[in-house]
């Protein structure tokens, strides 16, 4: 009997084969599955859902007319997250020089000003406490550099290897580490500063 | 398994999994465990407090971003279409901004040079190259369709609108020197009752001569 994930490995190279072909029933398919993955990594770069939904249907778009040249013998999903995160970049950098030039620098504002801030998450519904992380996230990553953002979201939220970031981002694999470690200075540094509950050990 | 059970799993192996030295399934394992468990979780934020960020991953967008995500999309696939372009976005996009840096580094005369390089051997291949690239062999014979009909994928895709049939189209020129044209149709065979397997991807190619359409 086919496991579960192998079938659905399986469905996916053929749903990729049929779109090479230019069947768009599959690719609507393709869509469905791989919508949600696109808009998470989208909007944990561009830290905007609205910008988010935008920037994964231009990859979608993209991918549309991309597909034909992909190589079945490489893993598909680096291939197309190097358009949804370059794309997110690209966005993320518009935004970021719209609101200096709006706001001004200093995306962090105090503690007083987030009523999530105090909240504990031991013990907390993890649907709840999701969208409490999700504001907290999107304060602190404001202090992050596109690549740095970009970095973080691959390794530690999506759980990819550093050798695809790398290749994903077209940077060395030294270069990713560095940005990781700078984004998690920042993030820690930020953590410890507005929400000291959820940081209870920077001995690492 | 029981919820216990994975815990206990979980945290023996923390100390691999903080120390990024899990194989990668077990790693996947590990933190889908530990986004969906609030005790884990806690366990591996005392450790790492930036884990405390792990539960994103199994975040889902909201109807409000989803609904009609797919119609936008297919809208601007039209539009791509319309405009003539459907070509092959490369591996590593270059941003505009790039470019410009790249001129902006003195590079532009180098460029003049490659391109005038190029223009130099195209003008050579026109002049001396066409009797290395002579018509194929003239003798009439079925093995000249049967070698077109073997040309390696992918074909050129021609999908008409509102036909629900993907249909692959190639020109080729056979070894009898026939015009002919390929027609692929591919399609997954999710009909249990047919008695085939439901994930074969089944493709039919048509050989046909160039003057006529299907």
């Amino acid at each position: 009997m086919v496991s579960g994930v192998r079938s659905r490995m399986f469905d996916e190279r053929a749903l990729i084969r049929l779109c090479r072909h230019g069947d768009q029933r599959s690719f609507e398919q393709l869509v469905a599955l791989k919508r949600d993955k696109a808009i998470r990594v989208a909007f944990n770069i561009v830290g905007d859902e609205d910008d988010a939904k935008d920037v994964a249907q231009q990859a979608f778009i993209k991918l549309w007319g991309a597909i034909r040249g992909y190589d079945e013998t490489m893993r598909f999903d680096p291939w197309f997250f190097k358009i949804v995160v370059n794309l997110a970049i690209d966005q993320y950098r518009r935004t970021q020089r719209r609101s200096v030039t709006l706001a001004g620098p200093g995306a962090l504002e105090s503690a007083e000003s987030h009523p999530e801030a105090g909240l504990s998450v031991p013990g907390a519904d993890v649907p709840l406490m999701r969208h409490e992380l999700r504001g907290i996230f999107n304060r602190l990553a404001a202090g992050l550099g596109p690549v740095q953002r970009a970095v973080f979201t691959l390794k530690e939220i999506e759980g990819a290897e550093t050798e695809e970031i790398a290749s994903i981002l077209g940077i060395r694999e030294s270069t990713v580490r560095n940005h990781l470690m700078q984004a998690r200075r920042i993030l820690k540094e930020g953590l410890r500063r507005w929400y000291p509950e959820y940081a209870k050990d920077f001995s690492r | 398994m029981t919820d216990k059970t994975a815990c206990d799993r979980f945290e023996r192996s923390l100390d691999a999994y903080l120390g990024d030295a899990l194989a990668s399934r077990e790693r996947e394992a590990a933190r889908r465990h530990a986004s969906s468990c609030p005790k884990c979780l806690a366990r591996l934020t005392l450790q790492d407090p930036l884990q405390i960020f792990l539960p994103l991953s199994a975040e889902t967008p909201s109807s409000r971003v989803t609904d009609g995500f797919w119609d936008t999309v297919r809208a601007g696939i039209e539009r791509e279409r319309a405009a003539g372009k459907r070509e092959a976005v490369p591996m590593h996009p270059v941003r505009p901004g790039r470019l410009a840096a790249f001129a902006g580094r003195g590079f532009t005369p180098i460029a003049i040079a490659a391109s005038l390089l190029v223009m130099v051997l195209a003008a050579y291949l026109a002049a001396v190259a066409p009797a290395q690239f002579a018509p194929l062999d003239r003798s009439a014979s079925r093995a000249g369709i049967a070698r077109a009909a073997a040309a390696p994928l992918p074909r050129v895709s021609v999908v008409a609108a509102g036909n629900p049939l993907p249909q692959t189209l190639e020109h080729v020129r056979t070894d009898d020197a026939r015009d002919v044209q390929i027609y692929s149709m591919t399609w997954l065979d999710q009909d249990a009752s047919s008695g085939h397997d439901p994930n074969q991807v089944t493709e039919l190619i048509l050989i046909v001569d160039a003057g006529l359409k299907l």
